[in-house]
C-alpha cells in the first residue's frame, strides 16, 4: 500500500509527459503564444516599476524640488548659516539627496590688463555635495565644471558671456574683484551663453564669496534634490524645518506634484497595456487549445468511460497547463526584461533596471494566462462521454 | 496464433437460469428530443451470460450500452446492475462505477495514441486505483502482445490494438464486459483472435453484453437479444442455424424447445 501513491505520481508524471508531447505542433504555438505574452507584459511591468524611479531622476534632472532660505528674507541678517548645509542629511527613504549653497552679492570688477575699467556685477558663490552636483546647480556651470575642474582650484573664476564681453574679457583673463571684505585676483573662464542672468553674474566658491563680501560663514540659499514621492518630500521638509527654527524650507511642488500625476498615468497606461497583452494572450491560447481539445475529444470520453474522473482528467490537462506557463513564463520574461532594458535606453535614454519582482510576477501572470486558456479542455473534461462518442462534442 | 487463457479456465460457467439476475433492465426508455432510442426495453442478463445484441443500424444497441455502462443516463425506467440501481446515480458514484463494475471494448478501439499499448492498460489501473507495471505487462501477455508493450497504436495492427483495448478492459477485473462491435473493424484472422479472448472470458465466468451484426460472431454467444426502432423484438437462448418461425405473439424465434418469449415464458410453436 505504501507504494501506491508513489506509483500514481509516476503515472501521473508519465502521463504529463506524454501530453506535452502529444500534439507537439500546437503545443509549440500555445508555447510561443505564451512566452510573447510574457515577453510584453514582462517589459511592460518592468518599464512600469523602472518608470517611477527613471520619472524620478528625471525630474530631478530639472533642478533642486526644495529651497531653504532665510525666514525673513528682508531683514538685515538675511543669511543663513553656512552649518545649515552641513546638517541636511546625505540620504532619506528614497536614496541619495543632493544640495548646494548659494551666497549672493554685488562685487566691482577690473579687468587687470585694463585698470580703472569696473563694473558692477553680481558674485554668485557657491558649494555643492558630490552626489547629483548636476540637479541642484544649473547645466551651465556643470558644464564648466567637468572641463575646468573649477573648485580644484582657488585661483580661478567663471564669468558670464555679457559680463566677460563688457571687459573685454576672454578665457585666462585675470580680473581684480572687490567687494565689501578681502579684494581677490583670478583668471577667468568665460561661461557661456545661456540667455539667463548667468550672463551678466561671476561665479567663485563659497569661501571666497564669503571672503570677497565679508560674509563668513553665510549662504543666501540652499537648494536640496531630494528622491521619492511628495510625501517622502514633505516628510523632509518637516524634518529640515523642526532643525532649522530660523530658515524656511519650500518644496518646488509643481515639480512633485506633476511627476506624481505623470507617474500615475504613466503606471495606469502601462497596467492596462499589461492586461490588454495579457486577456489576447490568453484568446490566443485558447484557440489553439480548442483545436487540442478537439483533437483530444476521444481521448476523453475513453478516459471516462474506463474510470476517470472529470476532475482527475481536469488535473492533468491543467498540470500540461501548468507546465506550458511555467515554461512559457520563464523563457518570455526573462525576454521581456531584457526588451524593457532596451525599450528604457529608447525612451528616456538610460536602460531600465532589470527589477528582480518583476520576473516571478510575470511568470506567475504566465501560468494563470495558461490555465485560463486551458478552458477548453477543462469543459471537455465534463462532457458526458457518450455526447462524445456521438460526435455532439 | 495462440492466445493464453484471460483468467482461470476451469472458472465454473454459471448458465442463466441456475444465477440471479446480474443486471435488470426495467422499462429503460431514452429519448432524443422527439427521437424515441429506447422505448421501454426490459430484460435481465444473469452472471455468466454471453448476449448477442443484434438489430439494424439505428435500433438503440449502442444506446443501451452506453446507458448500462454509465457513459449516458435514461430517460426513465431503471437499469440495476449487482442490484445497484445506476440511472439514480450522481457523478461521481458513476465514475466509480465506470472503473470498478464494466469493463468497455470499443469497434473503434479508442486507444489513447500518444501512450504505449502498457501505458494505455495502465491508464485504467491509474483511474481504478492504483498502477501495477507487471500485472498489466500480464495482461497485454494473456492476448498475445509481450512484445508490443512500448508500440504506440499507431504502430499496432488493428487486431493488437483491439486486443490491447481488451487488456485495458479486463485489468480491474469487471463484472460485466461491454462490447460495440468489438470485431467490427477487423479482418478475419484478427476476428477470430479477438472472439477466442471473448471466448475464453465467457468460460472463465464473465458477463458479456457484445453488439453485433454478424451472426457468425452472435452464435458464440449463449443467448441473442434484437432491438428494431428502440424495441425489443427477440429475445432468445436458441441455435442460430435453426430457421425461425412466428410465435404466439408475432414474434419470429428458432424452433420450439429451446426458446424464450419476449415474457422469458417457453413459447410453443
Amino acid at each position: 500500500m505504501s507504494n501506491r501513491p508513489s506509483a500514481n505520481r509516476f503515472m501521473f508524471r508519465r502521463l504529463v509527459r506524454r501530453l506535452l508531447f502529444a500534439n507537439r505542433g500546437r503545443l509549440f504555438v500555445v508555447l510561443l503564444a505564451l512566452s510573447a505574452g510574457a515577453a510584453v507584459s514582462a517589459a511592460l511591468l518592468n518599464l512600469q516599476t523602472d518608470a517611477k524611479r527613471r520619472l524620478t531622476t528625471e525630474f530631478r534632472a530639472f533642478g533642486p524640488n526644495v529651497v531653504i532660505s532665510p525666514r525673513e528674507p528682508n531683514s538685515d541678517s538675511n543669511l543663513l548659516s553656512e552649518s545649515l548645509y552641513d546638517q541636511i542629511p546625505d540620504h532619506n527613504e528614497a536614496g541619495e539627496i543632493g544640495k548646494a549653497a548659494f551666497l549672493y552679492g554685488l562685487v566691482d570688477i577690473e579687468n587687470s590688463a585694463e585698470p580703472g575699467k569696473q563694473v558692477n556685477a553680481v558674485v554668485v558663490g557657491y558649494v555643492h555635495w558630490y552626489i547629483h552636483p548636476e540637479r541642484v546647480i544649473s547645466a551651465t556651470l556643470m558644464q564648466y565644471e567637468q572641463k575646468s575642474n573649477y573648485l580644484s582650484s582657488n585661483m580661478h573664476c567663471a564669468v558670464g558671456q555679457r559680463l566677460a564681453s563688457a571687459l573685454g574679457l576672454k578665457d585666462g583673463d585675470a580680473i581684480k574683484i572687490t567687494g565689501g571684505g578681502t579684494p581677490d585676483y583670478d583668471s577667468i573662464f568665460v561661461l557661456p551663453v545661456t540667455g539667463g542672468p548667468e550672463d551678466n553674474q561671476i561665479f567663485v566658491g563659497l569661501d571666497k564669496a564669503q571672503s570677497l563680501l565679508a560674509r563668513p560663514k553665510s549662504v543666501s540659499l540652499i537648494q536640496i534634490s531630494a528622491p521619492g514621492n511628495p510625501q517622502q518630500i514633505q516628510q523632509l521638509m518637516d524634518k529640515l524645518q523642526a532643525a532649522f527654527p530660523d530658515a524656511t524650507g519650500r518644496p518646488l511642488r509643481q515639480f512633485t506634484e506633476a511627476q506624481a500625476k505623470i507617474y500615475s498615468r504613466i503606471s495606469g497606461l502601462l497596467t492596462a497595456a499589461t492586461a490588454i497583452i495579457l486577456i489576447l494572450t490568453a484568446l490566443c491560447v485558447m484557440a489553439a487549445m480548442t483545436n487540442i481539445a478537439a483533437e483530444r475529444k476521444h481521448d476523453v470520453g475513453m478516459m471516462k468511460a474506463i474510470g476517470g474522473s472529470a476532475r482527475g482528467i481536469l488535473n492533468l490537462f491543467l498540470t500540461e497547463a501548468v507546465l506550458l506557463g511555467l515554461i512559457g513564463g520563464l523563457i518570455g520574461a526573462a525576454a521581456g526584461i531584457a526588451l524593457s532594458m532596451a525599450l528604457g535606453k529608447a525612451v528616456f535614454g538610460v536602460a531600465a533596471l532589470p527589477r528582480l519582482i518583476v520576473y516571478p510576477i510575470s511568470v506567475t501572470l504566465t501560468i494563470i494566462v495558461a490555465i485560463l486558456g486551458a478552458y477548453p479542455l477543462r469543459r471537455l473534461a465534463n462532457v458526458r462521454p457518450a455526447t462524445i462518442f456521438r460526435g455532439e462534442v | 496464433m495462440t492466445t493464453q487463457p484471460l483468467v482461470n479456465p476451469s472458472a465454473s460457467l454459471q448458465l442463466a437460469e441456475q444465477t440471479p439476475p446480474q443486471v435488470v433492465l426495467d422499462n429503460l426508455v431514452k429519448e432524443y428530443g422527439t427521437l424515441r432510442a429506447l422505448n421501454g426495453v426490459s430484460f435481465n442478463i444473469a452472471s455468466g451470460e454471453w448476449i448477442a445484441l443484434m438489430g439494424p443500424s439505428g435500433s438503440g444497441k449502442t444506446t443501451l450500452i452506453n446507458i448500462l455502462g454509465g457513459l449516458d443516463t435514461a430517460t426513465s425506467g431503471s437499469v440495476a446492475v449487482n442490484d445497484q440501481e445506476i440511472t439514480r446515480l450522481n457523478e461521481s458514484a458513476l465514475v466509480r462505477y465506470r472503473a470498478e463494475k464494466i469493463g468497455f471494448v470499443f469497434q473503434q478501439f479508442h486507444l489513447v495514441p500518444y501512450l504505449t499499448a502498457l501505458e494505455n492498460v495502465m491508464l485504467a489501473q491509474y483511474f481504478h486505483s492504483v498502477t501495477d507495471e507487471s500485472q498489466a505487462v500480464e495482461a497485454l501477455k494473456r492476448v498475445g502482445l509481450a512484445d508490443r508493450l512500448e508500440h504506440l497504436p499507431a504502430n499496432l495492427s488493428g487486431g493488437e490494438q483491439q486486443r490491447v483495448a481488451i487488456a485495458r478492459a479486463l485489468i480491474n477485473q469487471p463484472k460485466l464486459i461491454l462490447a460495440d462491435e468489438p470485431t467490427g473493424n477487423l479482418d478475419e484472422a484478427n476476428e477470430e483472435i479477438v472472439i477466442n479472448i471473448f471466448r475464453e472470458l465467457h468460460k472463465s465466468g464473465h458477463t458479456i453484453l457484445m453488439v453485433t451484426h454478424d451472426v457468425d460472431i452472435a452464435r458464440n454467444a449463449s443467448r441473442r437479444i434484437e432491438l428494431t426502432h428502440g424495441h425489443l423484438t427477440l429475445d432468445t437462448t436458441c441455435n442460430f442455424l435453426e430457421q425461425p418461425k412466428l410465435c404466439p405473439h408475432g414474434k419470429p424465434f428458432p424452433s420450439s424447445g429451446c426458446c424464450t418469449t419476449l415474457d422469458s415464458k417457453p413459447c410453443t410453436p
